[in-house]
């Protein structure tokens, strides 16, 4: 199992100068990379809901009209 | 306590863990409310006094011998002896035992019996045995009230209260022995990290409510004559949803029990100088504020993830909340609280994704979705954390295994399956044989409150009768609110 531990995706061992620690997370450089995704992410989920919501809306509409709420 | 500076160490550390006990009875409230709010009203005090009894008799086995077993199996007896330099043999733990003088209020002074404590022993435990029991018992509780709600309506509370006992006494306390303190055999040899139970706590509790789901059986009429799921609505949506969000308030406190508030880890590191720090259960650094972050990041992401996935159904956008944190807790003392909510969103997607399949392909009745959103999510939670922190050194102690890949899906096996589902297999197999598993059918299609209910009405219309006869004596017209 050792050979697979030559990188780290972050820290790669805690016995050294603790004050010397930045971040602490994966892959600490990328963090624009991760807002982009989060970002796309973010407004993706607020297109979804938008196009799901009316889509729903629309339905219900229709049963309202054909009087299935009663 | 003899300096200042060691005194307020020990005092803080002592009311920080007090203060999360009392968080984390939030989550049992919340517990008790989702399950009576997912029964039908002819079985909620059922389920609720089921719910409630796990607390007394995993506290009092806890006492007995669940705190001895976590400072005594690290080794995993006879595991750890496979490998080079591992002892595999049972470690002391004279402050844990059930008649040790430091499992109750002691001042520190010198032990009665100096040949099973020594006088650090007593110094250092007297002040945090108790609370430190306190903040496990709490997450004993938590495995079982995670079984609790998967059984529902048809379990017998005996066999319930003894599964309670295996799973919060017994099986979840050796999976923290082994990979949830600094010195487990699992962090040793397979690096395991997991720093917020995503397997410790939730995958072996989904593990063995699923073993014993298998033996238990769905309620009756969950299944059509063709195979198809009937849903059964919950008597009360609101108090669902409430108690979920109590529970979400009680992982407060459940992640920070899961850190050491203040250690000087400086020496430790290898440094000549002192490094003050929170630091996870592995005793390696991490922060309050890394927590938070990541807490409500993954919250989030398994919100949003669950309400697009589930069409924004209440239970499972509230229930995909809890995956989401359930899924990143793993690595949540180091995640970025983006990379926490990307992770979120992808174990809530998989807990609801994998519930609805398991139901229909296997026929399997989990009431309350726990297996999904405990079991699935954590296995995935500590998988993942394999992946995304690969390389990262999985103690401060050198020549540990570093995390990884391999490590971290042996680990996540040994919870879900060995420590989680075959005990649940076994032991509800073992009631069932002996007929004690599941309340008669009969018993089941009429309400398992059949008799609390009737003697609720008897009562009722006694005192409703006997208050029209006072009022007749006074005069009133009867009516008289």
């Amino acid at each position: 199992m050792s050979s697979i531990f030559a990188v780290s995706t972050g820290i790669e061992t805690w016995n050294q100068d603790l004050l010397g620690i930045g971040p602490m997370y994966p892959f600490p450089g990328y963090e624009w990379l991760l807002v982009v995704i989060g970002l796309v992410t973010w407004i993706g989920w607020h297109v979804w809901q938008a196009m799901n919501e009316s889509s729903e809306l629309k339905d219900e509409q229709e049963r309202a009209k054909r009087g299935e709420h009663s | 306590m003899a300096d200042q500076l060691g005194a307020l160490i020990v005092i803080f550390t002592e009311i920080y863990y007090w203060i999360t006990v009392v968080l984390m009875f939030l989550i049992h409230v919340g517990f008790c409310m989702y399950e009576v709010g997912a029964s039908r009203r002819k079985n909620h005090l059922h389920t609720l006094m089921k719910n409630t009894m796990l607390i007394p008799l995993v506290t009092v086995t806890f006492f007995y011998f669940g705190w001895w077993i976590y400072f005594a199996f690290p080794n995993g007896p006879f595991i750890n002896g496979l490998f080079p330099d591992g002892s595999g043999e049972l470690l002391e733990a004279p402050w844990a035992t059930a008649w040790s003088e430091l499992m109750g209020a002691h001042m520190g002074g010198a032990p009665l019996n100096p040949d099973a404590l020594s006088p650090d022993d007593t110094m250092f435990w007297a002040r945090i045995n108790g609370v430190f029991w306190a903040a496990f018992l709490l997450f004993s509780w938590t495995a079982a009230s995670i079984v609790s709600g998967a059984v529902i309506e048809r379990i017998r509370s005996f066999a319930f209260y003894i599964l309670a006992i295996v799973i919060g006494s017994f099986a979840w306390i050796i999976d923290a022995a082994w990979g949830w303190s600094w010195n487990g055999w699992m962090v040793v040899q397979l690096g395991y990290h997991d720093a917020y139970a995503s397997g410790v706590i939730h995958a072996i509790a989904g593990g063995f409510a699923l073993g014993v789901l298998l033996h238990l059986g769905p309620r009756i009429g969950r299944f059509r004559p063709d195979g198809t799921v009937r849903a059964i609505p919950p008597q009360n949506p609101w108090l669902i949803t409430i108690g979920l969000f109590l529970i979400y308030t009680g992982f407060w406190g459940f992640y920070v029990a899961c850190n050491i508030p203040i250690l000087d880890i400086g020496p430790a590191a290898g440094m000549e100088e002192s490094f003050w720090s929170t630091t996870n259960i592995y005793l390696a650094p991490t922060s309050l504020s890394a927590i938070t972050f990541n807490f409500l990041m993954s919250l989030s992401g398994g919100l949003m993830a669950a309400y697009l996935v589930s069409k924004g159904d209440a239970f499972w956008t509230y229930s995909g909340g809890l995956a989401g944190v359930i899924g990143a807790s793993a690595g949540n003392d180091l995640y970025h609280p983006i990379q926490a909510m990307l992770i979120g969103m992808v174990a809530a997607w998989v807990a609801y994704k994998m519930h609805h399949w398991v139901e229909r392909r296997f026929k399997i009745d989990d009431a309350v979705g726990a297996v999904a959103v405990h079991g699935y999510a954590g296995f995935f939670g500590v998988v993942v954390a394999g992946f995304v922190l690969w390389g990262y050194p999985s103690s401060m102690i050198e020549g540990y295994a570093k995390i990884n890949p391999l490590g971290q899906f042996i680990g996540a096996v040994i919870m879900f399956g060995v420590l989680g589902f075959l005990p649940g297999y076994v032991v509800a197999g073992i009631l069932k044989a002996l007929g004690m598993l599941r309340v008669p059918a009969e018993v089941e299609i009429v309400g398992l409150d059949l008799t609390a209910d009737k003697e609720a009405e008897a009562a009722a219309r006694e005192f409703e009768q006997a208050t029209r006869e006072a009022a007749t004596k006074h005069g009133l017209p009867y009516g008289t609110r």
